[in-house]
């Protein structure tokens, strides 16, 4: 069977799936809580450029307070802006962006807002800074520097709730097949970072595998017999153990995953007639999965989107080519055949003499942003406490390492969607903080977009990362609450 | 256009550098966030481990002493060393900082006995320092850090001083041990012993437990889950083989299961009869477990208790624990399984019942954490020892990912992995090892020394017959298919056992040259002339990169950097034992390279590229044959502007320009060849190989290379603390590349320089490191040999006359002061480090910290004394069989301080 990537789309999207999830979620108002808050945050590796998501009337604007320079067909403009108060563009006409139609035309744009501006000088921006971008810390030779964002929301109760994952982390990468994991992008803590499944068929085994094939329903059961078994072994050999209270730690940490893994079957089963209304399609049944990057990004993002809808975590992470991996993709499935064997690295290096390059980048951040519309107007659809499932859900997409191919870290385009329910304002406005090195005390940073998540998520944290002195203003993003 | 030719993509363990220069404002420690104890820290016990914070009057305050020696460690940040730039707060006593006063603000003092918010030390823990005062400390942290409190109430009771020297034996940093002391061993020394612990299986251990790993993706390793197991010890710990903290947690548990069923195959499946199957070698040669696994005949539907037993016996000890089961372990087995044959409905379900029991054993403790608790004897001082059993899966993963008694594994097409020992591959993995577990003698120091001299390294050239396996005897059986046979071809005739090439990886830190990512990595080089027709442009293909690319990646039948340096390094390491000469010094200044050749596949018969057809074809070069059959008339293009053409496999002829690198060109394709005696003028040792160069270079020709390499020699050749990079603030680097990316008008060192040399601030933890960098700007940010390093104007104002590298230094700082002075290049530094025996040293410390998985304590001087002494009669494997034999080892201690 060969389905397309529309059909797939609309294979997560619909009634169906949103009628089969009324049951968990009148589980949720019934136990007296608060509606949930989601988290689902997308990263592209080597930026998306801000001109891919600019309208008209930002334009405009920019251009009042550019520094004499035209801003026009410029891919990026802090160095001209002047502005040292946030400029707020109402009724973004979504339309007139190169990336952003989708949100016009799926009746998105009320929801949704784009930021320019915030900078993250202490990740050292460059071809990517690694987990730095989520965590507003340095990472140096692979280590990062500090927690990033989804962890600490997966772990905050409020958010985490009975889920049986506090985080789902899936990702894409230049070849499918190989890697089953990638450790570019989140992290656990400073020093720890964090798995995210770049196999799209290794997650849909670990996230759907209960409602999978017939093969991996009776893997899924029998790994009960084996932890049972795992579990009483643990148990024997930690009675037996006679070393020091740190050994004992690395037999008592393997002994609390076991239990987790082991409750987290039982949660599972009890939510499968959910997760097989909820699963899209397993991701090898189109041919494309193993030859197109764009496709897997897709289907990695339909497999978050559905562990969300499906109650299995309340945090998920997508990401498309991050760390090193920007510099060995190419998208066969580019609408412009001459680029479609180019590697991303060469086709940003000759975006400045060669138009086609420039294009192809960014119709590549425009397929990624339909893509993304097309989760959320499932989400949108889908009713939730409160509203619908998207106003529950915060959706983020961000580049990870900046403004441009060579970054300095100074404007990371945002793209939010959704969490009107969660205190976040988004109004269909487009938001432009004063620059890094113009703006003064009235420039943002991300570290205050992460500050942001953490209000959303009902735990206010007003200093995340690792900014230290160069912390411009502690607390989140003003406009947006 | 650059375009995309292969599927199959490498592993990047490590990331890259940032793509441009960083560098560090202030100092703080690498560690920071841990003031009480990292969790990479695991240190020995006996004699010289102190109590931590001396006298205190009140206990309560001797953490405030352990706050500023663990997190203000360093050399180069509060320390009174050569690079201490600001209040000594590590190496003196806590009485004394009430004299001091801060660097950033004169007029304050850093403690004022009673009155905290009038103590400067305070007010920067809490981020009251004024304007005028430098950043909150610890540098990084985004709020005052908890202790703070502790300071203010340590102050407020009136700083009392009888703490003693917070930067005594109490610091978790190793490198604040003085070396000379480390490398004495005082008559009166109490016995030493490590402490009891227990180790969780690493990445590569499990991964030589699955065949199908082993096996590989169309010959490479990474093609399967099993090398893609979620148990690769990850930063920022000092090795690999640290097991301090290294337990499974969820995230590993959920990323486990994926790889379980790959994982369980290995003697469920066990069936050589079936085209591209494998087998465990041995495990039913005389039939007795006929009754348990296969099709044959004798396969029982209930199987009896003796073939259960039998069956379970050999699993354990071959299989899964490669020890004796305690009782109550067995038992547990053996009912699980049972429990498991009585379910199966069909005989013909035996793969999928054993592959359950299978999956289960793989997530017990046994299977996944190794002993070293010391289940022996206690001796009088209350050490216990390791029993036999122990010893010998210690023993065994000092050298090998593959522990003693392991059954081999072989694919039904008839490759085997090979052992260690390439005379002998008749038997399971270290055999020898087990065996003399086994007898009793396997704690003497002779027979530990014959084990390792056996296991340790050697030469394998091939070409002798093998009684006990299907394959040929090509060269370097260890590697087995773990390596594309096309490439065994080309690997070196020495080798080392996985955990001493391991060892050397991870000192060097070289394999990230296989990953690094490097923009143009030809720059600057001779191939990269201005004027020259075949000089490179930023939007066309860089022919030294392509060359410098495929040396990472492994695209043609050529091997990578990496490999390079194995092969020359275990040359090294081999040749210094056998000629008696010091392999420290040898590894400084060899000149004897393993190189590649740009001759593979080029082959003899003369053709016409322009006839090649679409897919490689030519008509004058017929039929090929092998795995990549379309033949092609493959081309190397010389510097001289000279071709040389010749039909070969097409996907061969990859290997052009991969010489160049190594400033050569023409490296023929035979076995003599590729040994190749350097010039001496362009490199000397291993820290002039490219590997090394690569892994620790940066992005671009022009950024901060010489800060990268200059932090690795403080730290692994100099055993100093430098405050780590991550703290960089982006204002902090490198100015703006003025001019085009092609006529960039500064050089490397120009642009560090501009960074950091007018700034006090940066300057006091970069003198550190960039005087130590800057010989190695005769290379490039590759390796590649700088023919000139930045351009100047030509009197017509075109950017095309060439800068002559400079890659002079002064060095005033060094531990070793006879090493300061001035150099003239890499070439120089080497010669000289070579006879350092303070880097010597250091290199020692290196390899007990790897091989012993912790860091050396005072605990350890007699055995750090005694390996050095071995070291001093020319073998590394016998330093190695020293440490091995040595109570540090073989002794345990209950409970030690971790």
């Amino acid at each position: 069977m060969s389905l397309s990537r529309r059909s797939l789309l609309k294979a997560v999207a619909g009634g169906a799936g949103a009628f089969a999830l009324l049951p968990i979620l009148e589980q949720i108002t019934r136990a007296g809580g608060a509606a949930p808050r989601r988290f689902l945050i997308v990263v592209e590796g080597n930026c998306y450029e801000p001109i891919t998501v600019r309208d008209k009337k930002t334009l405009d604007q920019l251009n009042a307070h550019s520094n004499g320079a035209k801003v026009d067909d410029l891919r990026w403009w802090f160095q001209q802006t002047t502005h040292t108060s946030p400029l707020i563009v109402d009724d973004t006409q979504f339309d007139t962006t190169l990336a952003l139609p989708a949100l016009a035309t799926e009746g998105l744009a009320k929801k949704a807002a784009v930021l320019f501006g915030l900078s993250s000088r202490i990740t050292g921006g460059g071809h990517t800074a690694y987990h730095g971008v989520l965590s507003s810390s340095r990472t140096v030779g692979g280590i990062p520097g500090g927690k990033t964002i989804d962890a600490y929301l997966a772990e905050l109760p409020a958010v985490r709730g009975m889920t049986p994952y506090d985080a789902v982390r899936v990702g894409t990468t230049s070849t499918v097949g190989v890697e089953q994991l990638a450790y570019y992008t989140c992290a656990l803590d400073k020093g720890r970072a964090a798995a995210c499944i770049v196999d799209a068929l290794a997650a849909y085994s670990l996230l759907f595998g209960v409602v999978g094939s017939p093969a991996q329903q009776q893997e899924f059961a029998q790994r009960k017999t084996i932890l049972d078994f795992a579990n009483k072994d643990l148990s024997r050999a930690l009675a037996a153990f006679g070393g020091s209270s740190d050994e004992r730690k690395k037999l008592e940490s393997y002994i609390a995953s076991l239990e987790e893994v082991s409750k987290r079957q039982d949660v599972i089963q009890k939510l499968s007639g959910t997760l097989a209304s909820v699963a899209p399609p397993s991701p090898d049944v189109d041919p494309k999965y193993a030859t197109d990057c764009l496709y897997r990004f897709e289907t990695q993002l339909r497999l978050a989107a559905a562990s969300l809808k499906g109650g299995l975590t309340n945090v998920a992470v997508v990401t498309s080519g991050t760390g090193d991996d920007f510099n060995f993709l190419t998208y066969p499935s580019a609408p412009d055949p001459a680029y479609q064997d180019t590697i991303r690295h060469s086709l940003h290096h000759q975006s400045a003499d060669d138009p086609g390059s420039l294009k192809t980048i960014h119709d590549v951040t425009r397929i990624q942003l339909d893509a993304i519309a097309a989760v959320a107007k499932d989400l949108d659809d889908t009713p939730d406490k409160g509203g619908t499932m998207l106003d529950n859900t915060l959706i983020v997409f961000i580049g990870d390492n900046g403004e441009q191919h060579h970054s300095s870290a100074s404007d990371f385009p945002v793209v939010l969607l959704g969490g009107g329910g969660m205190g976040i304002n988004t109004g269909g406005r487009t938001i432009v903080y004063p620059s890094v090195d113009k703006g003064g005390k009235g420039h943002r940073q991300v570290s205050n977009l992460w500050n942001t998540l953490s209000y959303a998520a009902g735990t206010p944290m007003d200093t995340f990362g690792q900014e230290g002195p160069t912390r411009v203003a502690p607390g989140p993003l003003a406009e947006l609450m | 256009m650059l375009k995309r030719t292969r599927r199959v993509r490498r592993v990047i363990d490590v990331a890259v550098l940032g793509a441009a220069g960083l560098f560090l404002v202030h100092c703080h420690n690498d560690d920071q966030g841990s003031a009480t104890g990292g969790p990479d820290r695991e240190v020995g016990t006996g004699g010289g481990g102190g109590s931590g914070g001396g006298s205190c009057a009140d206990p309560t305050f001797a953490p405030v002493v352990r706050l500023f020696a663990t997190t203000c460690a360093g050399t180069s940040c509060h320390s009174n060393g050569p690079g201490g730039q600001f209040p000594p707060l590590v190496d003196e006593p806590a009485s004394a900082w009430i004299d001091e006063k801060s660097h950033a603000s004169p007029n304050a003092s850093l403690v004022v006995p009673g009155h905290p918010e009038q103590s400067f030390l305070y007010l920067k823990l809490t981020g009251a320092q004024g304007p005028s005062g430098g950043a909150l400390m610890p540098l990084g942290a985004a709020m005052p850090i908890a202790q703070a409190d502790l300071v203010r109430a340590w102050i407020a009771a009136g700083a009392p001083s009888d703490c003693g020297a917070p930067g005594g034996p109490d610091s978790t940093d190793p490198n604040k041990l003085d070396q000379a002391s480390l490398f004495t061993c005082p008559a009166n020394h109490p016995p030493p012993s490590s402490p009891a612990r227990i180790r969780r299986i690493d990445s590569p251990e499990l991964t030589v437990s699955i065949p199908e790993a082993l096996n590989g993706f169309n010959g490479q390793p990474g093609g399967t889950k099993g090398y893609l197991n979620p148990f690769r010890v990850l930063p920022p710990i000092a090795y690999s083989t640290y097991s301090l903290g290294q337990t499974i947690d969820t995230p590993t548990l959920d990323l486990y299961f994926e790889v379980l069923p790959e994982v369980a195959r290995t003697w469920s499946h066990n069936d050589p009869a079936t085209a591209g199957g494998f087998r465990v070698v041995g495990i039913n040669d005389d039939g007795k477990i006929a009754c348990m696994i296969g099709t044959g005949p004798k396969l029982e539907s209930s199987p009896t208790d003796a073939c259960i037993d039998t069956f379970l016996d050999r699993y354990l000890s071959m299989g899964l624990l490669f020890r004796a089961p305690t009782k109550d372990e067995r038992a547990e087995y053996r009912q699980f399984l049972v429990t498991l044959l009585k379910n199966e409905t069909d005989v013909s379900n035996r793969p999928a019942t054993l592959g359950l029991f299978e999956q289960g054993a793989w997530l017990t403790a046994g299977a996944l954490f190794r002993s070293e608790e010391g289940a022996g004897a206690t001796d009088a001082t209350g050490r216990t020892m390791l029993t036999a059993d122990e010893l010998a899966l210690t023993l065994g993963g000092m050298l090998s990912y593959h522990r003693p008694g392991a059954a081999m594994l072989a694919s039904g097409a008839g490759r085997f992995t090979a052992p260690e020992d390439p005379d002998d591959s008749c038997h399971p993995w270290l055999h020898l090892i087990a065996e003399a577990a086994k007898d009793g003698s396997l704690r003497k120091p002779d027979k530990i020394k014959e084990l390792f001299r056996q296991y340790g390294g050697g030469t394998d050239p091939g070409g002798g017959p093998l009684a006990c396996t299907k394959g040929t005897s090509g060269k370097r059986r260890d590697l087995g298919p773990e390596v594309d046979n096309r490439r065994l071809r080309q690997r070196g005739e020495y080798w080392l056992a996985p955990r001493i090439i391991g060892f050397f990886r991870e000192w060097l830190g070289y394999a990230a040259g296989d990953t690094s990512f490097k923009d143009a990595p030809g720059r600057s080089s001779r191939f990269d002339l201005p004027g020259d027709p075949d000089r490179v442009t930023e939007s066309t293909l860089d022919p030294t990169g392509l060359g410098f690319t495929r040396l990472q990646n492994q695209l043609s039948s050529e091997n990578n950097l990496t490999s390079h340096l194995d092969d020359t390094i275990a040359r090294v390491v081999v040749e210094s034992a056998k000629n008696g000469k010091d392999v420290f010094e040898e590894l400084m200044t060899t000149r004897t390279w393993r190189l590649p050749s740009d001759r593979v596949g080029l082959g003899t018969v003369s053709c016409d590229p322009a006839q090649n057809g679409p897919m490689g074809a030519n008509p004058a070069c017929g039929a090929c044959t092998g795995p990549d059959s379309m033949c092609a008339c493959n081309t190397v293009k010389l510097a001289d502007h000279t071709k040389l053409t010749g039909c070969g496999v097409r996907s061969a002829a990859l290997g052009a320009l991969m010489a160049r690198v190594y400033n050569l060109e023409s490296i023929p394709d035979d076995e003599a060849a590729r040994w190749v005696d350097m010039s001496e003028t362009e490199r000397m040792g291993v820290l002039t190989h490219p590997a090394w160069l690569s892994a620790h270079g940066d992005n671009f020709q022009d950024d901060a290379s010489l800060v990268h390499r200059g932090k690795w020699i403080r730290e692994r050749l100099f055993c100093e603390t430098v405050p780590g990079l991550e703290l960089v603030m982006v204002q902090a680097k490198l100015n703006a590349r003025q001019g085009t990316f092609d006529a960039p008008p500064d050089s490397a060192r120009d642009r560090v320089s501009q960074a950091i040399d007018a700034n006090a601030t940066c300057h006091g933890c970069h003198r550190l490191m960039n005087p130590l960098g800057l010989p190695f700007e005769m290379y490039n940010h590759a390796g590649f040999l700088r023919a000139w390093d930045k351009l100047l104007p030509d009197p017509g104002g075109k950017l095309t006359v060439l800068h002559t590298p400079d890659a002079t230094s002064t060095i005033d700082n060094l531990p070793d002061q006879a090493l300061d002075g001035a150099y003239q290049n890499a070439i120089d530094f080497a010669r000289k480090v070579s006879k350092s025996q303070y880097a010597r040293r250091c290199f020692i410390r290196q390899a007990f910290r790897y091989f012993m998985g912790r860091d050396e304590t005072m605990a350890d001087q007699c055995t750090l004394t005694a390996m050095e002494a071995s070291l001093a009669q020319g073998s590394f494997v016998d330093m190695l069989a020293t440490l091995a034999a040595s109570d540090t080892v073989q002794y345990r201690t209950q409970g030690a301080a971790q």
